[in-house]
């Protein structure tokens, strides 16, 4: 029987993976290797890593990939400055098998297509990051291009006509507040997506992640704080429900 | 935890080639047989299959992509002289499964036909694809890809396309997995493997797998 995938959802600056609250103010958590190789000893469902530098920075570790795959029995997910064919090819070469495109998508969409057919839809994630205003509108920004809500269900069909194998929304206004996964938004988007889809921002508690688990069944559910910090006061502890689920 | 046994394991000479397809994630399967113990070599180029007693075909690509890459690599006569003069253990791994069959509604190449059947593109109404995740494989009779591990385990799955026909030939030991409709996720047939989940990432059982594969016929 099909489970839903319990994913880890990492973010990587300057090469160490910090945590943000509403993608602001990153908070040192560790060293990439060290965290990835507890999530693999968790045997962790799959496990996303987005070095938020990458892309403006134009640079992408790829010996650090290596570093992270050698240690990982499990399936792993990059994103951040993927621009080009070329640079698919490494980071599948560095032992990971996934990988995700984010700002590309605002002057290059078809790269999707292009990473579809080379390698096949199901190696190929877009990640969109979705925030919501004063007045609980949705709407994605990067840098001059506003997408806004009426406008977000076209962008995200125009992905999957491109091949695009999986949607994965990134809640900017849930990020780092363990108040729970939007439900509104997720429903919203569920419904009109015919391909695997995953959310991250927001997962409160273990029940939470069930809960949605259950409403929206094959959703991937992604987590940050939840499974890094321990406590009211934050303390950085790397955990990850074990022995929820069939092995 | 990854199984540190490379001490205690009785040394067989065995040499695996993992067939370099220039698209798949060869690292994962070179570090596990690492941690394992095990010979292997990255296979680039036709003079590789003198010293290998056992080949890996890995998979991430397109099924045309992959057959093309073989050829360009010169390796396309020596894999097909391998599998079927040879008659040597042969493990497909999610697309380089697929090209043991004759074609794939996924792409215009012909695949090596090594087995009479089509992979097919699934599509049950009542799930979403690409099959991404993970999910369970029950096998009828014991085999040896799956010795030691248990029927319904859990293995990772990333695939659209896969093969839902029984082949022709019987001795097949098939293993099954449920997404919307039943397919075929694993097989063992004469010196044929094939996989259609990735056990190169899916921890222990996948260890396990890997390493059964390694200790075939010992």
């Amino acid at each position: 029987m099909y489970r839903s995938r319990l994913i880890p959802v990492l973010l990587m600056q300057n090469n160490y993976i910090v945590k943000t609250i509403n993608f602001r103010d990153p908070n040192y958590i560790g060293e990439p290797v060290n965290i990835v190789k507890l999530f693999n000893d968790k045997q962790a469902d799959e496990l996303v890593l987005f070095d938020i530098n990458a892309y403006n920075d134009n640079k992408i570790n790829y010996d650090l990939l290596n570093d992270i795959a050698v240690n990982a029995r499990m399936p792993l997910c990059y994103g951040g400055g993927i621009k080009d064919l070329n640079t698919v090819e490494k980071i599948f070469m560095a032992g990971l098998e996934r990988v995700s495109i984010g700002k590309t998508l605002f002057n290059n969409k078809k790269i999707i297509s292009e990473i579809a057919n080379k390698f096949g839809s199901q190696s190929c994630v877009a990640t969109l990051c979705i925030d919501k205003d004063n007045n609980s509108n949705y709407y994605i920004e990067y840098q001059k291009n506003i997408i806004y809500e009426s406008e977000i269900e076209k962008f995200i069909l125009e992905l999957i006509d491109l091949g695009v194998g999986e949607i994965l929304i990134n809640c900017v206004h849930k990020d780092g507040t363990e108040t729970g996964y939007d439900e509104i938004l997720i429903e919203k988007i569920y419904k009109y997506t015919s391909i695997p889809f995953t959310v991250a921002g927001g997962a409160s508690s273990i029940a939470n992640v069930l809960d949605i688990e259950k409403k929206f069944p094959t959703i991937g559910l992604g987590v940050g704080s939840l499974f890094i910090y321990k406590g009211k006061k934050k303390a950085v502890l790397v955990n990850y429900p074990e022995n929820i689920r069939g092995k | 935890m990854v199984p540190q046994n490379t001490k205690t394991r009785k040394k067989i000479n065995e040499m695996i080639g993992i067939i370099n397809t220039k698209h798949a994630n060869i690292n994962s399967l070179s570090n596990i047989y690492s941690d394992l113990g095990v010979d292997h070599i990255v296979v680039n180029d036709p003079s590789c299959f003198k010293k290998i007693t056992k080949l890996i075909i890995p998979g991430i690509g397109s099924f045309d992509s992959i057959i093309n890459n073989l050829k360009e690599n010169k390796i396309y006569e020596e894999i097909n002289n391998f599998a079927i003069h040879l008659k040597k253990p042969i493990l497909g791994i999610c697309i380089g499964m697929q090209i043991f069959f004759n074609s794939s509604e996924e792409g215009n190449e012909t695949g090596f036909g090594w087995i009479d059947n089509e992979v097919i593109k699934l599509n049950s109404i009542k799930v979403r694809y690409p099959h991404i995740g993970w999910n369970s494989v029950n096998y009828e009779k014991r085999n040896l890809l799956f010795s030691n591990i248990d029927t319904g385990s859990y293995f990772y799955f990333l695939h659209s396309y896969g093969i839902k026909n029984k082949f022709k030939s019987e001795n097949t030991k098939y293993g099954y997995t449920n997404y919307g409709e039943n397919f075929i996720s694993s097989f063992e047939y004469k010196n044929f493997f094939g996989v259609q989940f990735h056990p190169e990432k899916s921890h222990k059982n996948g260890i396990k797998l890997l390493d059964n594969f390694s200790k075939l016929y010992v």
